[in-house]
């Protein structure tokens, strides 16, 4: 779970319920680290549940609700009273909540339906209190966002769907079961029963014969004839046995002690015929299966006491001696197949339950062993599906038991392309309540080893995990754990060899970095020569093949024809400049969303400012390539791509220009002007460059590449290969909207600029040539004063627009590098601040900034003295 | 293929120094003399179209143009290992073969007659260029052929290719020791006038500088012309190294002088060159870190040119372009440029924002250096005015005499009159002038008030 993400969620619910306030931070604190399950320790859950239930206007009901829950073993139930004890204490937060809580009811209606089971059971239970609804409600969102790292919202969704399912999963339960009550080998309801009369009034010694009689059949589900039952309302709960009242009170006593085990005997039994119908999983099944095995242990036992019994030995007090030690085991079993019932477990989650249970009974020997079996059996199918994942890659589930979704398994074969973008992400992903708590911290691992494996098969090897042994639950020794690092071992190995040898990611990377990044820059001086045309055009005009067999030619005259991998690189005309392209990513989170949906921007949008490379890439290196980076590749380009052009622009200016050198001495200088804000342009533009190209992708790309030597798996690839990309963007100011609207203004005067003078170019080559040819011509004559007003006339006008534009550059220029400095002493960014370094070298700006300023403002000139002293300081800042 | 350049060597000088350029380019690209690919050369990633081309066998042939008035020296070039690598056609000596007998205004009006000739040359190679970007002048000014045929020749390219780029690599005569060509200074001055208004770039190679360089730093107790040379063939590849080992910036001729000339007249630009070694001194192998070699290319004594202190002007750099080859770690450049600036060790022009630009370039991967770091610097700096006006001094000495003057009435331009003498010095003085304008915070509207009080 990145900080982002959380930060944004919580960001986004502050801006959903108006709230202006600095909390927001803490309230990412406090979230992250429930992600990380720092506090789920008793005392702050039991803490915040004090705090909760003395806000709460119903202590008791919370109370009990709470324990509710707590006994259904819900999940993050801590971490979610905790924070909701956050809330409360928070008085604005709070305020807020309660304040718009009218409103977001109905808004609620909406949300509630993907909101996963225990919300509502918490919604549902907790009517009596609104606020607290309120704050459940929010709480749970927060934590669905939390979770999306596991469970996306889609996932939900379907996750939803797979519950209404199970149904419907495996064959159908016939109908007899049903109409043949008696099938069961628990407590029937009987219609009739004949009245007998009151035991009390025989010898003692007969109702003590009668009752064990009757002992013996309710322990087998056979109500009896003095001792009745009542059948509980919910299922799992036990029976209520009622023995006849005339019978001797020492005699009922003993009756009384022992019947509880007839109640485990029928909780036991209803589990085990529940449990076994096919939609409740392999895992409960197996489980069932292991209880039968216990309870036909139990049966023996039932007959023998009956054959002592026959035989006139047995007595109420022998009888509650033999079963005393298995009352202690069906007690322990009853309890963990009613929280099972109870909480409508399934799969991993029965497995959680259990192993917890395994583990809390630890030193009390017997009892613990028959736990260990019951685990065991029950996690043998599990353990199965486990071992098919891991050596395999496959997923045989057919009752949604296993921890890891496969998402997609229905279309497999068609998605070559789309598959790469989401796939990572998306296609597997773990189901947090199937994941057994004994495997909790290998979750992501064995994730990652299937994910691995399925790639590595997807690109037709037939892989399989050398050395399978079985799975095995156990308590103490983890043999599990050690093949789940074996086999993560060997699939991130193999899968990383894969794509990094046979696959070359380098040398694609590499490739890639040669025409995103302008690497290859004879290739991009190339490109802009022979496409400038086609690129001038309006973007509708451009005929993209042509503008593909440009690039073509480009590739092959360039030095890039020596690359392997040139023949991927293709054109994508994007129909939105950079500028709006980014404001438009970085403002989705923002309100500003709306405000920079173009119009008409396409109408004067030109091929150059639309054009970008893409990249054709094939699995499985798309899976580091994917659409999301090449997106990114491409703003990266397009950024470069202009500044370049523009630098070609000042340059073509530069050539056009260069005439004026033998112009006489008086005419050229009134150029001068010109010349010089030609060259800081020329200046700006070539050191953001370096800037962007050495300082940034150059450095970040070491660091890359540095680490991807030392690389171990896969997603470490990813990762790395994120964090550079994302350096790149962030220090290239493309993420920065401000920086960057600055930087295109910039642009923007620069190629104006630029037209200006090659507009220009004609008039004063005219001008200009031809009075020096007619100087050259009549060396000794007067200048006629004609073509000298002119001329002046003309140049008069020109020195205007010049200064007009210089006065914009340096505004601008000044209001970055200032913001730039601002920034980088807000967030002490180094990379940033380098910009200044390069654009101010010799502290032009800053020096003439400095005078401007007090020649403007009269309070700045008044400290005069001052004023240079802090010129001085500030660029030892700089 | 574009941005080629077609390279002319002109005169004695210019040929030797054109010559040894070859020789490094073959050796650099893994071109065999023949000028066929070496074995090992096969795979590289470099650029050898900017400079050569390939003829139907797939051997490479320079875009190079080889003109002399007198055959001696062109001679020894076909004599050597080398004479199979040019393209017979691109060679031309005058039929005469009298050479221009150091004379300026011989070896121009010489220009005249072969005019046509030379420009079918240089058509055809042009003709035979994608996308042409201009021409790289190897000379010498003090001579006759190489300052008068090629004052000549820059006017005409300048006619007849007035969008092309002409960069000269010219070199200075030494003021050290006393010229045997006595006309030397007239010489000087009328090609530095041509170098003025008609070329877009000269790179300055001072004969005084190099020998000094060749003496006190090479050790070398009587430096050869062609360890000179070497020196010099160095440098032209090295500031060539971009074109021909793209990376991410300065793939163009343009893209890498367009910065350092902020104004058209001011392009007469500096080198300097670390670490200095010639073949015979390999054992002194200092260390070399990024920040080491941009200082070295800082101080004076590294520079190509010899400029004397001048106390009364506050001399400073307009621009600056390094280009680092080896292996750089992007960071330590940085570190250095912070450090250069914290140390104010380069005084930059005050009109203007200015920078030592860094390009980062490869090396060659054939030729096996001691060096980790190596830099060269191109520089734009105002003290090179000083240079000029000691051609001026020397210029107004003799010419006050109107010494050695009868050689140049011979030639047509001269016979009427000396006023091409006087309109030269015009026009040098005004271009040191406005180099010594450079130095000052009001030289953008410098030339406006002179305009101004001269009218």
């Amino acid at each position: 779970m990145s900080e982002f993400k959380i930060h944004h969620h919580v960001s986004e619910l502050f801006s959903l319920l108006g709230i202006q306030s600095d909390a927001a931070e803490k309230y990412t604190e406090t979230l992250s680290e429930s992600v990380q399950r720092f506090i789920s320790t008793q005392v702050s859950a039991s803490s915040a549940v004090r705090i909760l239930a003395e806000n709460a206007p119903n202590p008791q009901a919370f109370l009990s609700k709470y324990d509710e829950l707590k006994s259904r073993n819900v999940r993050d139930l801590d971490p979610l009273v905790v924070f909701l004890s956050g809330l409360v204490e928070d008085e604005s937060v709070r305020k807020v909540v309660e304040g718009s809580s009218k409103l977001r009811l109905q808004e609620d209606g909406v949300t509630l339906a993907n909101v996963p089971s225990i919300v509502s059971d918490i919604e549902r239970a907790a009517e009596t209190k609104l606020s607290r609804d309120q704050l459940n409600e929010l709480r749970d969102r927060l934590l669905r966002e939390s979770q999306v790292m596991h469970t996306p919202s889609e996932a939900l969704q379907s996750v939803e769907r797979g519950e209404k399912r199970p149904l419907c999963l495996g064959p159908p339960i016939p109908s007899w079961l049903k109409n043949r009550p008696y099938l069961s080998l628990d407590f029937v309801k009987l219609e009739n029963r004949q009245e007998i009369g009151a035991l009390g009034d025989v010898s003692s010694t007969s109702q003590e014969h009668q009752l064990i009689e009757d002992v013996l059949s309710v322990m087998m589900g056979i109500e009896g004839r003095y001792i009745t039952v009542q059948l509980p309302t919910k299922h799992y709960d036990s029976p209520e046995f009622t023995v006849d009242p005339s019978v001797e009170p020492s005699l009922s006593t003993l009756v009384s002690r022992i019947l509880p085990l007839c109640g485990y005997y029928s909780q036991l039994i209803r589990f085990v015929e529940n449990k076994s119908c096919y939609h409740h999983g392999l895992v409960n099944q197996a489980l069932s299966a292991a209880i039968t095995n216990l309870i036909k242990d139990y049966m023996l036992l039932v007959t023998q006491l009956e054959e002592q019994h026959q035989h006139w030995a047995l007595t109420l007090h022998k009888l509650y001696f033999y079963v005393e030690k298995t009352m202690a085991v069906m007690d322990m079993l009853a309890c963990v197949t009613r929280v099972i019932s109870k909480s409508e477990a399934h799969g991993g989650a029965v497995l959680s339950i259990l192993h917890d249970r395994t583990v809390s009974l630890t030193g009390c020997g017997q009892l613990q062993d028959v736990m260990v079996f019951l685990t065991q059996s029950a996690a043998v199918p599990y353990m199965n599906i486990l071992a098919k994942w891991l050596y395999r890659g496959i997923i045989n589930d057919p009752y949604n038991e296993f921890m890891v979704v496969d998402r997609e398994s229905g279309s497999e074969e068609n998605e070559d392309e789309d598959l790469a973008d989401d796939y990572w992400e998306k296609r597997y992903t773990i189901i947090p309540q199937n994941i057994p708590t004994f495997l909790q911290v290998h979750a992501n691992v064995i994730l990652r080893t299937g994910k691995y494996l399925n790639v590595i098969r997807q690109s037709d090897h037939s892989v399989v995990c050398p050395h399978q042994e079985e799975l095995v639950y156990s308590v103490r020794d983890r043999s599990y754990a050690e093949v789940i690092e074996r086999t993560y071992n060997f699939a991130s190995k193999r899968l990383l060899e894969l794509l990094m040898k046979e696959k070359d990611l380098m040398g694609r990377l590499r490739s890639v970095k040669h025409y995103f990044l302008l690497d290859q820059g004879d290739f991009v001086v190339q490109l802009m020569s022979l496409c400038e045309d086609e690129l001038s055009k309006n973007i509708d005009d451009v005929v993209p093949t042509r503008l593909e067999s440009l690039l073509e030619l480009a590739l092959r005259t360039s030095a890039a024809n020596s690359d392997f991998y040139k023949d991927d690189i293709e054109c994508d005309l994007q129909p939105i400049t950079l500028m709006t392209q980014m404001l438009r990513i970085l403002s989705i989170e923002t309100e500003d969303e709306r405000e920079y949906y173009p119009q008409e921007e396409r109408l004067q949008l030109t091929g150059l400012q639309g054009f970008s490379l893409g990249y054709r890439v094939t699995w499985p290196v798309s899976l580091v390539l994917d659409r999301k980076t090449i997106a990114c590749y491409q703003m990266i380009f397009r950024h470069l791509f202009y500044c370049k052009h523009v630098e070609k622009l000042l340059c073509r200016v530069w050539v056009s220009n260069k005439v004026a050198k033998s112009f006489p001495l008086s005419a050229s200088r009134t150029y001068t002007a010109a010349f010089a804000l030609r060259q800081r342009m020329l200046n700006f533009i070539q050191n953001i460059e370096y800037y962007m190209m050495f300082e940034v992708i150059e450095r970040n790309w070491q660091n890359f590449i540095n680490k991807m030597q030392k690389v171990e798996n896969v997603d470490e690839v990813l990762a790395f290969h994120n964090d550079f990309l994302s350096g790149c963007l962030k220090d290239c100011m493309l993420t920065s909207p401000e920086l960057l609207r600055m930087i295109s203004k910039l642009t923007t005067i620069c190629v104006s600029f630029a037209n200006f003078i090659e507009r220009m170019k004609k008039y004063y080559l005219e001008a200009e040539l031809w009075m020096s040819d007619e100087r050259r011509d009549s060396i000794d004559r007067e200048e006629s004063p004609e073509p000298a007003a002119t001329i002046h006339e003309d140049s008069q006008s020109f020195e205007q627009t010049i200064s007009r534009f210089e006065l914009q550059f340096s505004g601008m220029i000044y209001t970055l590098m200032e913001r730039i400095s601002e920034m980088g002493r807000d967030n002490y960014n180094d990379a940033l601040v380098n910009v200044i370094y390069r654009l101010d070298f010799n502290m032009y700006y800053a020096k003439k900034h400095e005078h401007l300023r007090m020649a403007t403002s009269p309070e700045t000139s008044l400290d005069y003295n001052s004023g240079p002293v802090s010129a001085e300081f500030d660029s030892q800042h700089m | 293929m574009p941005c080629e350049i077609i390279t002319l060597q002109l005169g004695q000088c210019g040929n030797q120094i054109g010559f040894e350029f070859w020789k490094k380019l073959c050796s650099e690209h893994g071109i065999s003399p023949e000028g066929t690919l070496e074995d090992y050369a096969t795979e590289g990633t470099d650029r050898k179209d900017v400079f050569f081309y390939q003829a139907d066998d797939e051997h490479y042939i320079p875009r190079s143009v080889l003109l002399d008035l007198e055959p001696r020296v062109i001679h020894s070039i076909m004599n050597s290992p080398y004479a199979k690598l040019y393209n017979p056609e691109n060679i031309y000596i005058s039929k005469q073969g009298g050479g221009a007998g150091n004379n300026w205004a011989a070896g121009y009006s010489q220009g005249e007659r072969i005019y046509d000739e030379v420009f079918d040359i240089i058509d055809r190679e042009a003709d035979g260029s994608d996308s042409l970007e201009g021409f790289v002048l190897c000379h010498s000014i003090a001579g006759g052929t190489g300052s008068g045929l090629g004052s000549y020749i820059l006017e005409r390219l300048n006619d007849r290719f007035p969008k092309k780029l002409v960069q000269t690599y010219s070199v200075f005569p030494n003021q050290d020791e006393i010229s045997d060509v006595v006309v030397q200074p007239y010489n000087s001055l009328l090609t530095l006038r041509r170098l003025t208004q008609s070329a877009d770039c000269v790179v300055v190679l001072d004969n005084t500088a190099l020998n000094r360089i060749a003496t006190d730093r090479l050790h070398l107790s009587n430096p050869s012309f062609s360890q000179i040379n070497s020196l010099v063939s160095n440098i032209m590849s090295v500031s060539t190294a971009t074109l021909r080992y793209p990376s991410y910036m300065n793939n163009d001729l343009i893209g890498l002088i367009a910065p350092l000339i902020p104004t058209p007249r001011l392009h007469f630009l500096m080198t300097g060159y670390t670490p200095l070694t010639t073949d015979q001194e390999v054992a002194s192998v200092r260390k070399t870190t990024v920040l080491d070699v941009m200082r070295r290319l800082l101080q004076p004594k590294n520079m190509m040119v010899s400029t004397p202190l001048d106390r009364n002007t506050q001399h400073c750099y307009i621009s600056i372009l390094n280009i680092i080859q080896g292996e750089v770690d992007p960071t330590q450049v940085h570190k250095s440029l912070q450090r250069i600036r914290e140390r104010k060790m380069a005084q930059f022009i005050p009109w203007g924002p200015a920078s030592i630009q860094v390009a980062l370039s490869k090396k060659s991967p054939y030729i096996q250096s001691a060096h980790r770091v190596s830099g060269l610097m191109l520089a734009n700096h105002t003290n090179i005015s000083a240079l000029f006006e000691r051609t001026l001094k020397q210029y107004d000495k003799l010419r006050k005499r109107e010494a050695f003057l009868e050689q140049f009435r011979k030639e047509n331009m001269f016979t009427e009159n000396l006023d091409e003498l006087d309109a030269s010095r015009e026009v040098v003085q005004q271009l040191v002038d406005e180099y010594v304008a450079a130095t000052t915070p009001d030289y953008l509207s410098w030339g406006l008030t002179q305009a101004s009080t001269e009218s």
